[in-house]
């Protein structure tokens, strides 16, 4: 079965520190990899790799046959619009724009219409229970609610692949749970794939497989099989 | 407070560097133009108050008076205490020169500023401007109307270098017959009665200068706010008190902006002979007009100094940086509808003033009345141009289609006050060039249309007469009519006649005989011996020839010559020369001037000269506000690295990030710029209607109003075009790792 992203050689060095050092990797398509390993291990810059948010000094990355280092700026900003979705441990929503509008935006960098996009935004964000906050800013919205409208805005455009770096990491247990449960049912349901960096053995035991890395290099990679 | 800490905390990068070097620029600019505006409106009123003199006055001179004290053609019944002055605006090659003459016996005490002794009859001194040009061109063209020079007219008694003054010594038997002659006792103690109106469009015009000279100030010590909280936000981790941090960005912005005032100390001594070039008004400054005084500049670079630091370290502690970073977010307190009572205000105070003249109902001290409603207004868009803004941004956030307008809009709409605080600056400029470029308008209302069919010749002199006395000696004027008829250049000398009493259809119209109505040659003459026209055709309206009621010229009144030239320059002033030569009495009070000339009244030159003033001031305040737009264009782009990186990730391109930073410029720009715009003008039709009774009215501005707002226009373009080029490195992806 071919991967749907695949990695081949990645090394990456940040002035004298080598974050990546020779990775080879494929993620299946729909698949849920938890991606773990101590701080400075180079698992963030992995992920970005994996994205074409940073290109690696040698070595490729390939997302559905395309090859991603072989990308200008400009295509790969297409790639991460259309196929990539992205969320962060915190600030990653736009602090002018409601929660509605926040989700509407990469819908309207598709060219959709913006009242077919405010219908869209408004349809996840009842199916995250956040209707009642659509017309809140962000500093109104509470950690949970504001990473679960920061989900909805990276699974708006249907990505094949979502990119989730310490999506719960700020967040207290109970908030943690639901915001990972509802992640989870989501790209499931839709068959997306979910590329997952965690801290916590918990987060990562609802994922598919775990990596895990270490000075810049795999140490293991393991089926877990939760879920 | 630690030396070593405040010194990592302030120049640890070479961002930082990068920071400091600007805001000292920012301020070095901001301090140059305070100091030569704070000296050119010192400098406005120093010539104003050094030529206060010419406008000496006393009792008028009644003619065949022989109570005591009356003045006779004798010389000696002035005594020792008076002189006779007759002040007259004399021109040349279209220029004015202000012609005193005076007479007053030799033992004289009075005195004149300026000048050693009075001129005797047949002297006269001038300023040295007057000199030049009388030495410039043939006598029979200029210095023959005076005499025999005296002396120079020392500058300390001038307005300008340009100044064209001549004191000239006359007979007291000529000024007596003179209806401006008057006696005055001393030229040295006349307070200027500078017209209110002019110093308070002069304070209100530098404060418009100012204000974004202030801008500028503030925006560049901001510059960079968000990486310096950041850093502040790290020494309070290690221990650093809110009130170390607030001192240490207190005293960061104290060292730059000293070094930057005293740099712009240094400048504005620099610049000031510069300056001193430029024509105001009156003409060009004496250098030492613009000198920049030790105590002022002491003032500014305190003030600046200490502003500066107070703010600085003000704003610090009111962000409240803990030690993880910014703890309290403090969004933008929604600016209220009551933002346009002002506004409401100052336009309510001028319509009203403006439809009380209108109806005739009595208006005290209008011109005050008016320039207070101009400044509220002006105030006035200042305090509600948030409110207009925030507006802008909830349309565009509405209705926008595509990311970009949705961000900018929202963006807008957040932060109203922020937003229109980098465009405020060309938003006061654009307002006061509108109201100036409108008000001048009036001058061209006024001017008399050129030449054309049945318009009276523009090059033809009108040299006015004193009925009475021309009525009771005939000779004199026909001699002058024989001498003028034989100068080169002269084509035609034509006496008009009026009626000095009575009523009946020749009453208050100009009247000639049918040969001298030929060969004016302006149209069509009915068949009578005396035909009128009416007094308009001085002023430019078509002559139309109509049959008197008169039938002989010489039952009536001479009043007018008019002297028909070639058009040449050399041939018109020739005339006015011999005018004044042969200075037919009854005749000096009022020089001979085309219509041209004599359209050039005093409201028109005061529009015109306040236009100029205007239009350097937008000049220089345009520039500033482009230079501020783009600094804070740039350091929003700066605070806001993470969100564009942000956008970037989402899969916006560069272009969709420079729409964005495009639109949160342009968007308020141009919509409070519209605004100014029809605000602007609105403003100047209700200052002519309310300061001239109705009589005039705005007309559409010259080319240069269009070229100052295209230049405004590019210039904000070319100052988010400056920011936008930096957007690369303000939107690197990176951001999003480690910020």
């Amino acid at each position: 079965m071919t991967a749907l992203i695949q990695a081949r050689g990645l090394r990456k060095s940040f002035g004298s520190t080598d974050a990546l050092r020779g990775i080879d990797l494929g993620i299946q398509q729909g698949e849920v990899v938890a991606v773990m390993g101590p701080s400075g291990s180079g698992k963030s810059t992995l992920l970005h790799c994996l994205a074409g948010v940073v290109l690696p000094d040698s070595g490729t990355v390939s997302v559905g046959g395309t090859v991603v280092t072989a990308l200008s700026e400009a295509h790969r900003s297409k790639l991460r619009l259309t196929q990539f979705g992205f969320v962060f441990q915190f600030g990653q929503l736009l602090p002018d724009l409601t929660a509605v509008d926040n989700i509407t935006i990469p819908l309207l960098l598709a060219g959709m219409k913006r009242r077919q996009a405010l219908t869209a935004a408004h349809g996840w964000l009842d199916r995250l229970g956040l209707a009642a906050a659509a017309d809140q800013l962000p500093g109104e919205l509470s950690g949970g609610e504001a990473q679960r409208v920061a989900i909805a805005r990276a699974l708006v455009t249907r990505p094949s692949v979502l990119f989730a770096d310490e999506p719960t990491g700020s967040l207290d247990s109970l908030a943690a749970e639901n915001v990972l449960v509802a992640m989870l049912e989501l790209v499931r349901g839709s068959g997306t794939t979910l590329v997952m960096i965690t801290h916590d053995p918990r987060t990562a035991a609802y994922a598919d497989r775990e990596i895990i890395v270490r000075d810049g290099q795999l140490a293991a990679t393991d089926r877990v099989g939760i879920a | 407070m630690n030396a070593s800490v405040v010194r990592l905390a302030v120049i640890g990068s070479r961002a930082s560097w990068g920071r400091l070097l600007g805001i000292t620029a920012g301020v070095a600019v901001g301090v140059t133009l305070a100091l030569l505006l704070g000296a050119a409106y010192q400098g406005l009123s120093a010539r104003d108050a050094r030529s206060s003199w010419m406008s000496a006055s006393g009792e008028y001179v009644v003619g065949g008076d022989t109570g005591p004290g009356a003045v006779t053609a004798d010389t000696a019944s002035l005594g020792n205490d008076r002189v006779l002055l007759a002040p007259t605006t004399d021109r040349h090659e279209g220029a004015r020169i202000v012609r005193l003459d005076v007479a007053a016996p030799v033992t004289s005490n009075v005195t004149i500023p300026g000048i050693t002794d009075l001129p005797q009859p047949g002297e006269y001194y001038a300023s040295p401007a007057l000199i030049d040009r009388i030495e410039r061109v043939p006598s029979g063209e200029l210095g023959d109307r005076f005499g025999t020079l005296a002396g120079t007219i020392s500058d300390s008694a001038l307005a300008s270098p340009d100044s064209l003054v001549a004191v000239v010594g006359t007979k007291t038997s000529d000024l007596i017959e003179r209806p401006v002659t008057q006696t005055v006792t001393s030229f040295t103690d006349v307070s200027y009665r500078a017209s209110t109106n002019y110093q308070t469009v002069a304070i209100v015009g530098a404060i418009a200068v100012l204000f974004p000279v202030l801008l500028l100030v503030s925006i560049v010590t901001g510059l960079g706010a968000a990486a310096r909280r950041e850093r502040f936000a790290t020494l309070r981790l290690i221990g650093a008190t809110p009130r170390t941090v607030a001192a240490i960005a207190a005293a960061e912005t104290a060292a730059t902006s000293l070094l930057g005032a005293l740099l712009g100390v240094l400048l504005a001594a620099l610049l000031g002979p510069v300056a001193a070039l430029v024509s105001v008004d009156d003409g060009k400054f004496f250098p030492a007009d613009l000198a920049v005084t030790s105590l002022t500049a002491a003032t500014i670079v305190a003030v600046t100094v200490a502003a500066s630091a107070i703010t600085a370290g003000w704003r610090i502690r009111r962000a409240g940086i803990g030690p993880l970073g910014q703890t309290k977010q403090r969004p933008e307190k929604t600016p209220s509808w009551l933002r346009l009572l002002p506004l409401v205000g100052g336009l309510g105070i001028l319509i009203t003033t403006t439809v009380a003249v209108l109806a005739g109902l009595p208006v005290p001290r209008v011109g005050t009345v008016v320039i207070i409603g101009f400044t509220i207004t002006t105030v006035g868009l200042l305090v509600a141009g948030p409110y207009l803004t925030l507006l802008a941004g909830r349309i565009m956030a509405r209705r926008s289609m595509s990311a970009a307008g949705v961000i900018a809009g929202n963006r807008i709409r957040r932060t109203p006050v922020a937003t229109f605080r980098s465009v405020s600056g060309l938003v006061v400029a654009v307002f006061m060039v509108s109201v100036f470029a409108g008000a001048a308008t009036t001058a061209d209302q006024g001017v008399a249309p050129g030449d054309g069919p049945g318009l009276l010749p523009v090059s033809s002199l009108i040299q006015y007469l004193d009925p009475m006395f021309a009525a009771a000696n005939p000779a004199p004027t026909e001699a002058v009519q024989a001498r003028l008829a034989v100068i080169t250049g002269v084509t035609g000398v034509t006496t008009i006649f009026t009626m000095q009493s009575g009523d009946g259809p020749d009453a208050n119209r100009l009247l000639m005989s049918a040969d001298a109505a030929h060969d004016l040659n302006l149209g069509p003459v009915p068949s009578a011996t005396v035909v009128s026209i009416d007094s308009d055709a001085l002023s430019g309206a078509p002559a139309v020839f109509t049959a008197a009621k008169a039938t002989d010229v010489a039952e009536l009144t001479p009043s007018i010559l008019l002297i028909g030239t070639d058009g040449s320059t050399a041939a018109i002033e020739r005339a006015r020369t011999a005018l004044q030569v042969d200075a037919i009495a009854g005749t000096g009070w009022m020089p001979a001037g085309t219509r041209t000339d004599l359209a050039d009244d005093r409201l028109q030159s005061m529009a015109a000269s306040f236009a100029n003033l205007a239009y350097l001031g937008i000049g220089v305040a345009t520039l500033i506000a482009g230079l501020s737009l783009a600094i804070a264009t740039i350091s929003a782009m700066i605070d806001r690295r993470r969100m564009l990186a942000l956008l970037r990730l989402l899969g916006m391109n560069l272009a969709g990030l420079r729409r964005i930073i495009t639109l949160e410029a342009a968007a308020p720009l141009l919509s409070v710029m519209a605004i100014s715009i029809g605000l602007g003008l609105l403003v100047a039709d209700l200052i002519l209607v309310g300061l001239t009774d109705g009589g005039r009215s705005v007309g559409w501005p010259d080319a240069r109003y269009i070229g100052a707002l295209l230049a405004s226009a590019v210039l904000a373009l070319a100052a988010v075009a400056v920011a936008v080029s930096r957007l690369g490195q303000n939107s690197d992806l990176a951001a999003i790792r480690y910020e």
